[in-house]
Parts: C-alpha cells; sequence; structure tokens
C-alpha cells in the first residue's frame, strides 16, 4: 500500500458531463487510485454539469472531465479522464513529479 | 526615456502566475491531443454558462440525426417519384382516352350502324367515361397532395350544391333503381369552391350508388348545426342501405387506394381514390368529414361538416 498523506481526509470533486464514456472512465480510474492511494479516506463527488452548468463557476471548470482536489489544501486541479495513472497522481500529489514535460 | 520600475517581490509573483497558466494550457492541450475530454464549459456573457461536448461524447447523438435526415431524405424522394408516376400515368392515361372520345363521337354521328355496333358503341363510350373518370381522379389525388389545388371560395347555397351533384349522379342512380331521397329544408350557406364540393357530394352518391345492390335506398340530407363549441356548421350526410363497412375498416376508408373487404373486385369499384379526394377537397374546405356503419350489410353514412356562412 503506497499510502502518501497520514490519514487525512481527501475531498475529490470530479466535474463531468453525463453518462458519457469519458466521464465514466474518468470515475473509474479515480476510484482505482482512490482505493490504492487512499483507502477508506477519500471521498468523491461528482458534479454533472449537462444537469447544471452553472456549477461549474464554483471551481472555475473549463474542460470536462475534470478533476479538483477540494482537501487537502492546496486546490489542485487535473483534467482528461484519468487514464494516464502516473500523471493523475502527479496532480493530485500523490507522487512527486519526475522532471518537465518536454 | 522613461523607466519602468519593477517591484521585485510582485515580478516573482507575475512569473509565478504565468508559469501556472502556461502550464495549465499545456496541460488541456495535451489532454485535448490524447482524446480524453469529453467537452468545454463555456461562460456567457449573461454570466451563465454552458456546456460544449465535443468529438466522440456526441458521436451516438450526431449517428442519430444523421439517420433520421438519411431517413426523412429517402421519404421525400420516394414521395417525390411516386407524384411524379401518378402525374405521369395520369396524363398518359388521360391523353389518349380524349382522342377514344372524339372517335366514338366521330362514329356515332356517322350513323348508320348495325343496332349490335350501336350497343358495342355505348359501351365502349361508358367504359371510355369510367376510365376518364379515374385518370382524373389520379390526377386530382397527385395534385391535391402536392397542394397544388386551389379554391375558388365563393358564398354558395349547398342546397345548389347538391342538385348539381344529383344530377349529375343521376344515370347511376336510375341504372340500379335506387330510391333517392333529399332533405333539404332550406338554404343553408358555405364560403366554398362550387365545382369542388359538388365533386365531393358526387363522389359520395356514387359512391352510395355502387355500394348498394339495385332497389336500395339513398338519402342525402343538409341541414345546419352547431358543434360542440357553438360554432355553426352545415352539414351533409350520405346515407345507404348498401353492404356498409367493416368496423375496422372505416378509419381506412379515406386512403388513397383503399379498397378492402367486400369492395374488392365489385363492377366498377375504381382505385378507391374517390374518398380520399372527398376528405382532401373537405379540409382544403376547414371541413370534416367522417363515416359511419353498422357493418356488413347494415349500410354506410358519410357525413360532411363545413363552417357555415350567413346567407
Amino acid at each position: 500500500m503506497k499510502t502518501v498523506a497520514g490519514g487525512e481526509r481527501w475531498v475529490l470533486r470530479l466535474y463531468t458531463a453525463g453518462q458519457t464514456p469519458k466521464s465514466l472512465a474518468a470515475l473509474e480510474n479515480l476510484k482505482r487510485i482512490c482505493d490504492e492511494h487512499l483507502p477508506n479516506q477519500y471521498e468523491i463527488e461528482v458534479i454533472d454539469l449537462m444537469k447544471n452548468p452553472r456549477l461549474a463557476k464554483e471551481d472555475q471548470i473549463v474542460a470536462i472531465p475534470t478533476l479538483v482536489r477540494k482537501l487537502p489544501d492546496p486546490l489542485r486541479k487535473v483534467i482528461g479522464d484519468l487514464s494516464d495513472v502516473d500523471r493523475t497522481l502527479v496532480g493530485l500529489q500523490l507522487r512527486p513529479a519526475t522532471g518537465r514535460r518536454p | 526615456m522613461s523607466t519602468v520600475r519593477v517591484d521585485p517581490q510582485q515580478f516573482e509573483l507575475d512569473i509565478e502566475e504565468l508559469r501556472r497558466r502556461l502550464e495549465a494550457a499545456e496541460e488541456m492541450h495535451r489532454a485535448i491531443v490524447d482524446d480524453e475530454l469529453d467537452g468545454f464549459v463555456v461562460g456567457r456573457e449573461d454570466n451563465e454558462c454552458r456546456v460544449l461536448l465535443v468529438g466522440d461524447s456526441h458521436l451516438p447523438f450526431q449517428l442519430d440525426a444523421e439517420r433520421e435526415r438519411e431517413r426523412r431524405r429517402a421519404l421525400e424522394e420516394a414521395d417525390r417519384r411516386k407524384n411524379e408516376f401518378m402525374a405521369v400515368l395520369g396524363h398518359e392515361l388521360r391523353n389518349p382516352l380524349a382522342s377514344i372520345v372524339n372517335g366514338l363521337e366521330i362514329i356515332r354521328r356517322s350513323g348508320g350502324l348495325e343496332p349490335h355496333a350501336r350497343r358495342a358503341l355505348e359501351v365502349m363510350a361508358r367504359q371510355t367515361a369510367a376510365l376518364i373518370r379515374l385518370a382524373d381522379d389520379l390526377l386530382d389525388v397527385n395534385r391535391l397532395e402536392q397542394g397544388k389545388v386551389h379554391l375558388d371560395r365563393r358564398r354558395i347555397d349547398l342546397a345548389r350544391v347538391l342538385s348539381d351533384a344529383i344530377e349529375s349522379a343521376r344515370p347511376a342512380l336510375d341504372s340500379k333503381r335506387h330510391v333517392l331521397e333529399v332533405t333539404a329544408p332550406e338554404p343553408v350557406w358555405v364560403d366554398g369552391d362550387a365545382v369542388r364540393l359538388t365533386q365531393v357530394v358526387l363522389n359520395l352518391l356514387l359512391n352510395a350508388a355502387r355500394f348498394t345492390d339495385a332497389q336500395g335506398s339513398i338519402r342525402l340530407v343538409l341541414e345546419r348545426a352547431q358543434r360542440a363549441d357553438a360554432q355553426p356548421v352545415a352539414v351533409v350526410r350520405v346515407i345507404d342501405s348498401g353492404i356498409g363497412i367493416e368496423p375496422d375498416q372505416i378509419a381506412r376508408v379515406f386512403e388513397p387506394f383503399a379498397q378492402t373487404g367486400p369492395h374488392v373486385g365489385r363492377a366498377g369499384a375504381g382505385l378507391g381514390l374517390g374518398l380520399a379526394i372527398c376528405r382532401r377537397l373537405v379540409e382544403l374546405h376547414d371541413g370534416l368529414i367522417s363515416c359511419r356503419s353498422g357493418g356488413p350489410g347494415c349500410g354506410t353514412e358519410f357525413i360532411v361538416e363545413l363552417p357555415a356562412a350567413e346567407g
């Protein structure tokens, strides 16, 4: 188990666009990552912007899907379907970045 | 020369902000290239947000819409071809018939025919007239379907329309010794095309004559009535004691080419266009046409309702 954060509570928010394949994939990928790295210490809130696009304002969402780390501070965002596990881990600061992308 | 003062602390913050934005842009670019996005949220001037889906997320919907468009195109094309075919057929039938009629008339006038030849000539004339009516019906249906029929609407008394129709139907009625009973107590005015409305009543009368056995009775009733919404209407009823219609066929009688049940194969049954033409003509007059029957052997009633006008 590669738990990084020592028992603190993680609050994640996933902005989606209905039941599209990419939105569903993003949720699946997120759950798998969290179960492995943050077992029993995370909660995921899914916000469907197709139903209520106004909710995009709160976290200034421009792309869908977007994952927002509400807690712990600071706020972090990862866009896309989270299929690239390494990139998602770096984005959530569950793993340090290994050098810059070209 | 002016110098720009730079606050080193602010400069640090600005550079940091710039770096963050560049990274976000780079991240966005990567997600787009990797096809990981469903779409974007677009802010509008009224401060509302809108979701724009892109690429595959849209695909099932696009396919449906495309399929629907394709289907409609095919239907329209089929409809266009059918109308074209009907028009060509109508003319190809109609034009030769005119010269046949002329030829028959010339032979008849030249005289000196044997009795059996004269009888044959009468049969030919009658059959040719039936064919002409059929071709005219085809052309009519076609023109009605394409919305090419325009009414010449005037204030007219339906009683006149009825008597014109009766006069034209007289030979058909007399040939089977039908009893025609007409009830038209007062002038009933409508704003309509007299020729077209006569065509409707004539069609209904010929229809009644055709499907009623010899010496049966046909009633023609004209009256003023009120609809449920208090609108005054002129009502024409054609009631026969004929072969009737199966209950499940009643809804179909106004469809073009609807010849079903006991009607099929009856002498002179035609193509089943008459009632379809009646319905379209009545509807062009903002009226309603309906049909009632007690079932096979129990006769049929056709009811035409037109908005009534004041005399």
